[in-house]
């Protein structure tokens, strides 16, 4: 198969992508917190409304970086899934104590964990971030807008959460240099430090 | 996938999947698509319906991540099943599927992906066939809402099994690792929707 039919078909598969992704394009609802859209527009923006949920989601993905593969990579697969089983109980009412003192907590010993570059098993790692992402997911479910819609919103929600992490990783895969490590290390103390402002209300 | 770079179509796959995903509505149960014909809107159903699509994309990389030689018995198991579930549906024995079941199947799904678990065959050919019967019967196509309901469920026929034929293409050659890790965050993805709408359906 020669070169010139490679590029043909490389590139034709591209465009019958795009094509197809373009039979899917809806109407704009130009800020509307209701319908499909506008559901998938609150459950994106909620998790980037908080600076509590952002940094620790960032911690994630800067911690995974940090312990290196398998973890850096196994992290962002627990974390959703035990994140939405803490918004299905912020759903369902079920009363969880703690909430907001878990969220600031989970600033404080994730931006520690980055900043003194703590490496236990994956085990632990998996308990600690899962614990934490219970909170952050009830924190979530217990914020739903009424008018929201349900599956839209919860896409929105699962998506914005994961591209937080891929957001960590990212900045986290600096650390392969000296200064990136002085960097990473750096942000984790900011994320500590953020976290301690939210336990004892400073902001 | 001699022609191309799999790298490349594994990237194609997952950006679709994820847009995809970003697209979900409300379900329709073949209510007609202005402008759109019978098949048309066949086709589009199971892109269309939350449930289905989340059911077929974690069954798909749920295959991929099989050996290649089971794919024959499970994909034959579900086309197989979906088929003869669609066409009960134009008969008077059909059965209402609730959508909370349909979602229970997507988080099981969404999980087996995650875990990344080796299934047994046989338990394979079982998840593939309850998924063709469910989204089979969760097709009806309203009566008067299309002229031709033949055409409409071979839209929906057709839809619903190339996504699953298509998936595992391009799954089944995620050799590095980190596309493997990628296949298992989309599966816990899936996994933490359907469980989130699950807790919506049963909030009072």
């Amino acid at each position: 198969m020669n070169k010139s039919f490679r590029e043909f078909s490389h590139t034709s598969v591209h465009l019958f992508w795009m094509a197809l992704l373009l039979l899917f394009s809806f109407n704009a609802s130009a800020h509307s917190e209701t319908g499909v859209i506008g559901g998938f527009a609150s459950g994106f923006m909620h998790p980037l409304r908080g600076l509590d949920h952002i940094v620790a989601m960032v911690a994630v993905g800067l911690w995974g970086a940090f312990l290196g593969a398998p973890a850096m990579l196994v992290l962002p697969v627990i974390f959703p899934m035990v994140m939405a089983v803490g918004g299905a109980i912020g759903i369902l009412g079920i009363p969880l104590p703690g909430i907001e003192t878990g969220i600031a907590l989970s600033g404080v010993i994730l931006g520690s964990m980055v900043l003194f570059a703590v490496q236990p098993p994956l085990w632990i790692a998996g308990s600690i971030v899962g614990f934490f992402a219970i909170f952050h997911g009830y924190a979530h479910g217990a914020e739903l807008p009424n008018a929201a819609n349900a599956i839209t919103y919860a896409v929105g929600f699962v998506t914005a959460t994961g591209m937080l992490h891929l957001g960590g990783i990212s900045l986290g895969l600096l650390v392969r240099w000296p200064w990136g490590r002085l960097t990473v290390r750096a942000g984790g103390a900011m994320i500590a430090l953020t976290g301690f402002a939210f336990l004892f209300h400073l902001i | 996938m001699t022609y191309m770079n799999r790298s490349s179509a594994l990237r194609c796959a997952l950006i679709c999947s994820v847009a995809l995903l970003l697209l979900p509505l409300t379900a329709m149960a073949h209510t007609s698509i202005a402008g759109a014909g019978d098949f048309v809107t066949g086709l589009l159903n199971p892109l269309t319906t939350p449930g289905h699509i989340l059911i077929l994309i974690g069954l798909g990389l749920l295959a991929g991540q099989h050996p290649p030689v089971q794919l024959k018995y499970t994909i034959g198991t579900f086309v197989s099943v979906l088929t003869i579930s669609l066409l009960l549906t134009t008969t008077s024995y059909v059965v209402a599927v609730s959508s909370t079941v349909i979602f229970c199947l997507a988080l099981v799904v969404g999980i087996l992906v995650a875990l990344e678990l080796q299934l047994f065959l046989i338990i394979c050919c079982v998840l593939f066939a309850t998924a063709g019967a469910l989204i089979g019967l969760d097709s009806v196509v309203e009566a008067g809402a299309v002229q031709s309901p033949f055409t409409t469920l071979a839209g929906t026929w057709v839809s619903a099994t190339f996504l699953l034929v298509d998936i595992p293409i391009y799954t089944c050659n995620a050799n590095k690792k980190w596309m493997k890790i990628g296949i298992r965050v989309t599966g816990s993805w899936i996994a933490a929707i359907a469980m989130l709408v699950l807790a919506f359906h049963f909030r009072k």
